[in-house]
């Protein structure tokens, strides 16, 4: 496994531990959803992309770049649709005190 | 190779346990629906990276699964408590 390998797994995990520590620090749901949305995007693509570079050409390569569009995707459907819905029934209006 | 992938599992195994101890600390519904979308992402990372450490090769076809039975889960539990406070 290459240093580049390393490094990005690495910051990638570090990444995921400081966006589940946001989740306890912040006090409102809009803002903890910035820090879960930190891991859906940001740690999932280091994470992916120095598997892809540990694998180098192959299918296994194919297969983890396709997990990365459909997280990329579905990960942030989900959090704007609970957001919407928070919108929806709590009676804040996106403003955070 | 394999040090570097079991020292990320274990911060990532760490990570999973705060999380889990969010969920349950957690007073309103939607932080706690958000913190299982988070469970569920981290153990598709999970999967990944045991997958490297493993002689097996099938794990990222799981974490595919994984990853498209997450999406559906959020989004059947959010329409769930979603319909039922419309009711309420």
């Amino acid at each position: 496994m290459s240093i580049v390998t390393s490094v990005l797994l690495i910051v990638g995990v570090i990444t995921a531990l400081i966006g589940t520590m946001g989740c306890f620090r912040f006090d409102n749901f809009l803002a903890r959803t910035h820090a879960v949305s930190i891991v859906d995007t940001f740690s999932t693509l280091l994470i992916i992309l120095g598997l892809v570079l540990h694998y180098g050409l192959s299918l296994l390569s194919l297969k983890l770049l396709l997990i990365l569009v459909f997280l990329y995707i579905t990960g942030s459907t989900a959090i704007h649709a609970l957001t919407q819905a928070f919108l929806k029934h709590s009676g804040n209006k996106g403003e955070i005190k | 190779m394999s040090e570097i992938s079991i020292l990320a599992i274990f911060i990532l195994s760490i990570a999973l346990i705060i999380s889990i101890f969010r969920f349950i600390t957690a007073n309103e519904i939607y932080t706690k629906i958000l913190v299982v979308n988070l469970i569920g992402t981290k153990i598709v990372l999970l999967i990944l990276l045991v997958g490297t450490v493993s002689i097996e090769k099938d794990f990222t076809d799981i974490a595919l699964v994984y990853a498209l039975i997450n999406f559906i889960s959020t989004i059947v539990i959010l329409k769930y408590y979603e319909d039922k406070e419309a009711t309420k």
